[in-house]
């Protein structure tokens, strides 16, 4: 299989995930639950990825909370700053994991920016729209759909000169591009361990300088004489029992990164983005959603076929892509997709130049004309 | 043989003391807090022993790792606080 479904789900992992992954399930218990050997060895592969993820991402290990996706995240981070009838500005580009949990608080929203791979459209939106009584602003580092990078320093800069709440959205960029916590000033930082960060499916991470409120009650394995939840992090966002063999493959794939590098990582896809863009451009009938500050995500649609025919038949030829609206409706609409969606072709570090061309090829032979 | 337990209100705050003593070079283990001397029920400390506590508390403070309590415990189960 050819895999361009990244964004989803990174489905070419380091070997040693996997390895990890097995071996907690076989060797390790609860963590922070007992004082035996196995949970030991838990507690251990815990603290560990905290302590690589802290590292990676500006934070300390105390300020990384495990969570089961960015959305589990981010629900955190919005529930913690935002109140019913709170004035919030979002991206025209956010995902249903940002736009959902705010329309269910009853948030006054606010969105910013619409003009796709406009960057200084978007800062100037944001400008305008960080009024005295914005409570937050909740933005994705880069768009789902369509790759497009956001300036999230500028708009990070723009909170902290007026003291409003900052919430990021690294679903797409955490392992491809910089995150940092402390150098952005974010209260929060979401983002899944199962696509950059090539972890197991059902992880994530939640970086907290801001103190959270929890989403889910109950055992934490400490102070449990109280009722309440305890409010140091992490405790205070971590009920119940954790993903631990996730969690032991989530530290494989970020040891990983730290050895690969964030930046090489971004090197290789950016150059697999360009061939991949210049194989595709040339396309009769092909829109190509490009723009300069892209991430290793790439949108298309063909004239005259509907876009999840289009990822029908590249799947029947064994290229994964994914098609429709890819839980991001907002996003459409700001680029004028949302009546026919799109296709989305995503990279990642173990994606190769044949894969991009066979998968480019593939495209050029499904648009071609039918000749009689 | 005393052992001398620092405690910590988190799992993870233990953690971080242990990794921070252990490159100073003493010995320092996680363990749960005897249940004599937990404060609200299910606490986590870092177990050093006798020769290391005056230079393992030092060594927290220094680092602005702050713990809730330190205890010297006996064989038997018996606690008593240190630096109170």
């Amino acid at each position: 299989m050819i895999y361009l479904d990244s964004a989803a789900t990174t489905l070419r992992k380091p070997p040693a995930v996997a390895q990890a992954v097995a071996e907690a399930m076989e060797h390790c218990a609860s963590l922070g639950r007992s004082g035996h050997s196995a949970a030991r060895r838990a507690s251990e592969v815990a603290y560990a990825c905290r302590e690589a993820a802290a590292s990676l991402f500006g934070a300390q290990s105390e300020q990384v909370v495990f969570t089961f996706n960015a959305t589990h995240g981010l629900n955190i981070a919005i529930r913690s700053l935002v109140s019913p009838g709170d004035r919030v500005v979002i991206s025209g580009f956010e995902h249903n994991a940002v736009l959902r949990p705010l329309h269910a608080l009853g948030a006054d929203i606010v969105v910013a920016g619409r003009r796709l791979f406009d960057r200084a459209d978007t800062l100037a939106a944001f400008d305008a729209a960080i009024t005295p009584g914005t409570r937050a602003v909740v933005v994705t580092h880069v768009s789902n759909v369509f790759g497009y990078v956001l300036p999230i320093e500028e708009i990070a800069a723009r909170c902290r000169e007026r003291g409003v709440a900052l919430i990021v959205d690294a679903a797409q960029s955490a392992g491809i591009l910089p995150v940092s916590l402390s150098e952005w000033g974010a209260d929060f930082i979401a983002m899944p361990g199962h696509k950059g960060l090539y972890g197991p499916q059902g992880t994530g991470l939640l970086l907290c300088a801001a103190p959270p409120k929890p989403l889910l009650f109950g055992g934490t394995g400490s102070l449990s004489e109280l009722p309440d939840m305890p409010a140091f992090l992490p405790d205070v966002a971590e009920a119940g029992t954790h993903n631990v063999p996730g969690i032991a493959g989530l530290l494989a794939g970020i040891s990983y990164l730290r050895r690969r590098t964030v930046a090489a990582v971004a090197a290789h896809e950016t150059a697999l983005l360009s061939r991949l863009c210049r194989a595709l451009e040339p396309i009769a009938g092909l829109k190509v959603y490009r723009g300069v500050h892209q991430s290793g995500v790439v949108s298309v649609n063909l004239a005259g076929m509907d876009c999840e025919a289009l990822a029908e038949a590249m799947a029947q030829q064994d290229v994964a892509v994914r098609a429709g609206l890819h839980c991001a409706p907002l996003a459409h609409a700001s680029a004028g997709t949302l009546q026919t969606g799109t296709v989305r072709l995503s990279l990642c570090d173990f994606t190769t130049d044949a894969e991009v061309d066979a998968a480019a090829a593939l495209l050029g032979k499904i648009g071609a004309p039918v000749k009689f | 043989m005393y052992e001398y337990y620092f405690t910590f209100r988190s799992m993870t705050q233990a953690q971080r003391a242990a990794g921070l003593l252990q490159q100073g070079g003493i010995r320092a283990t996680p363990r749960r807090t005897p249940r004599a001397v937990s404060r609200g029920g299910c606490g986590n400390a870092v177990a050093v022993g006798a020769a290391d506590v005056y230079r393992a508390a030092g060594m927290l403070r220094g680092a602005l790792v702050l713990f809730d309590k330190c205890y010297r415990v006996s064989p038997q189960g018996g606690a008593e606080e240190v630096f109170p």
